[in-house]
């Protein structure tokens, strides 16, 4: 099962863990990313490319399920305005053993930060804003796979 | 060809693409930025931090000496910063 997903709207990790289904299946790891406070900022705005994203989310799905022999995997990951607290991106995945789904999580969220065309924003309480640039460590996590 | 634009990219040039048609001697994504930069405002700041600029030839990924022969897209963009 893959289940991919680019969207303004928020979503339900409880829900969306509940979807795998499979006879072999012996473990869920699971990953959710929200909006956190920090530099006084009131919100983030997230933009996307409208087909580079979609089509870059599928290609990791691909990738990763190969990589760990998954039985499901799971990535959503919003766009537009999102307020402290609320979810930005939630990634799962689902395999026979612990290991292989829990390194997993960490894979796409490590290639997610590095391969996907998504850009935040900064919107901070006065009203001004700021893009956040990509960090070194984010890179050099990445390129380390 | 068309151009667009995207993130601080887009904001800096104050629009999200333009339709340009290009000399003959503009053979690859390099020369297209030199040429743009070339002509100043927008295109010189947008453009500034060439090595922070990201590249994609009709929706796919590509280094900046790609060539944009039969190409009818170029997206430019900053690093991406997702997750």
């Amino acid at each position: 099962m893959q289940h991919i997903a680019l969207q303004a709207k928020a979503f339900d990790a409880g829900e969306e863990l509940r979807k795998f289904e499979s006879k072999r299946l012996g473990a869920i790891a699971s990953f959710s990313g929200l909006v956190r406070s920090e530099n006084e900022i009131r919100a983030l705005s997230i933009e996307h490319h409208p087909v580079m994203t979609q089509k870059a989310l599928e290609k990791l799905c691909d990738i990763t399920t190969q990589r760990y022999h998954l039985l499901g995997v799971t990535i959503i990951h919003r766009y537009g305005t999102l307020k402290l607290g609320e979810p930005i991106v939630f990634v799962a995945a689902a395999s026979e053993h612990r290991k292989e789904a829990m390194e997993a999580i960490i894979y796409m969220m490590d290639r997610l930060k590095t391969d996907v065309p998504l850009w935040k924003k900064e919107i901070f309480a006065d009203g001004s804003s700021r893009w956040i640039d990509q960090k070194q460590s984010d890179v050099e996590r990445s390129s380390s796979w | 060809m068309k151009i667009t634009y995207f993130a601080k990219t887009r904001e800096l040039m104050g629009r999200d693409s333009d339709s340009i048609d290009f000399p003959t001697d503009i053979h690859t994504i390099d020369d297209v930025i030199e040429y743009l930069s070339a002509k100043g405002a927008p295109y010189d700041v947008a453009f500034e931090e060439r090595n922070s600029l990201r590249f994609a030839l009709d929706n796919e990924l590509a280094q900046n000496d790609a060539s944009i022969n039969n190409i009818s897209e170029l997206a430019i963009f900053p690093p991406v910063t997702g997750g």
